[in-house]
């Protein structure tokens, strides 16, 4: 989902970058507020930070459709951490990736995040509040939101992408092309997110329930 | 014990599954293009506006050695730090 470096212009990589600023100021007064409270808070934000950096990044081949891409684990971080944290988690992972490893670009930070760490974030976090709320197991709900994660941040930058460049084609039909093309490779990757993550979740909630206590996950 | 056993084998196969189909894929070169070229650059050349060379210029075997590192810097950060909050 990363949208390489000049693919926007200038008008609209200043809007998504407006979008973003308010969410990373909330996420960052989030973390000095739960630092303060819980010193271990910032190990488990390093723990959810590698985690999402190497799952944005790591590619993985899907052999039914022969293409590769990689998942957006801000499911992970955003059941870990909660939704706003999980947004300055992304954001700094997408800033060292496109500083030094080619994927992105600092004109399209702003869109990126947004795509992966906004409305993935919050996609997870509803997602899973939804599927706690029909309830359904712990395991489920988490697969559940880490699928979500995937396939919002997907489409997010789908729209963006058909915001900036759909000349005189509606931009419904730029966006639904797009998110199309995405698709196949996109669906079988967010179903094994969504199982790394409910996985991991299960362990944490077996081993240190109180991580996701705090989190307002279980109760 | 025996539960720590299993989990490192389930992480052991997958990771090994993973590497084998990543490693496959880079056999067969350009056979496996990523969603960021395949899909969001060839829309973004289509609607005229291609792909820029990003601000640090990283090709080749540095951006192997680049992902190599980052990977491995992320890998030590994520276990040193899960063994903190799990092991004690």
């Amino acid at each position: 989902m990363h949208i390489s470096e000049g693919v926007l212009p200038v008008g609209w990589a200043v809007v998504w970058y407006s979008v973003s600023v308010p969410f990373l100021v909330a996420g960052l007064s989030e973390i000095q507020r739960k630092k303060k409270a819980n010193p271990m808070y910032v190990v488990l934000a390093s723990i959810a930070g590698s985690a999402v950096f190497v799952f944005s990044l790591f590619p993985v081949p899907i052999p039914i459709v022969g293409t590769c891409s990689h998942p957006a684990g801000t499911g992970l971080s955003t059941l870990l951490l909660g939704p706003f944290v999980s947004i300055v988690v992304a954001f700094s992972a997408l800033l060292i990736q496109a500083l030094f490893l080619a994927h992105g670009g600092i004109s399209t930070l702003g869109a990126n995040t947004v795509a992966m760490g906004i409305v993935g974030s919050f996609s997870a976090f509803l997602f899973y509040k939804l599927a706690r709320g029909l309830k359904l197991p712990i395991f489920v709900s988490a697969l559940i939101a880490g699928a979500a994660a995937d396939i919002f941040t997907y489409l997010t930058t789908s729209v963006i992408l058909a915001l900036a460049l759909h000349g005189t084609t509606p931009v419904s039909t730029v966006a639904g092309s797009i998110f199309i093309a995405f698709l196949p490779t996109q669906i079988p990757l967010a179903v094994l997110e969504g199982l790394v993550i409910a996985g991991i979740i299960v362990y944490v909630k077996k081993n240190r329930p109180d991580i996701l206590e705090n989190t307002g996950i279980v109760r | 014990m025996k539960r720590l056993i299993f989990v490192f084998a389930v992480i052991f196969v997958m990771a090994a599954g993973l590497l084998g189909l990543c490693v496959a894929a880079a056999e067969e070169e350009g056979a496996w293009p990523g969603v960021d070229v395949a899909v969001v650059g060839k829309y973004a050349e289509k609607y005229g506006r291609p792909p820029r060379p990003p601000l640090i210029n990283v090709e080749g075997d540095a951006l192997l050695f680049a992902f190599t590192l980052a990977g491995t810097v992320s890998g030590f950060i994520f276990g040193y730090n899960w063994r903190k909050l799990f092991s004690k």
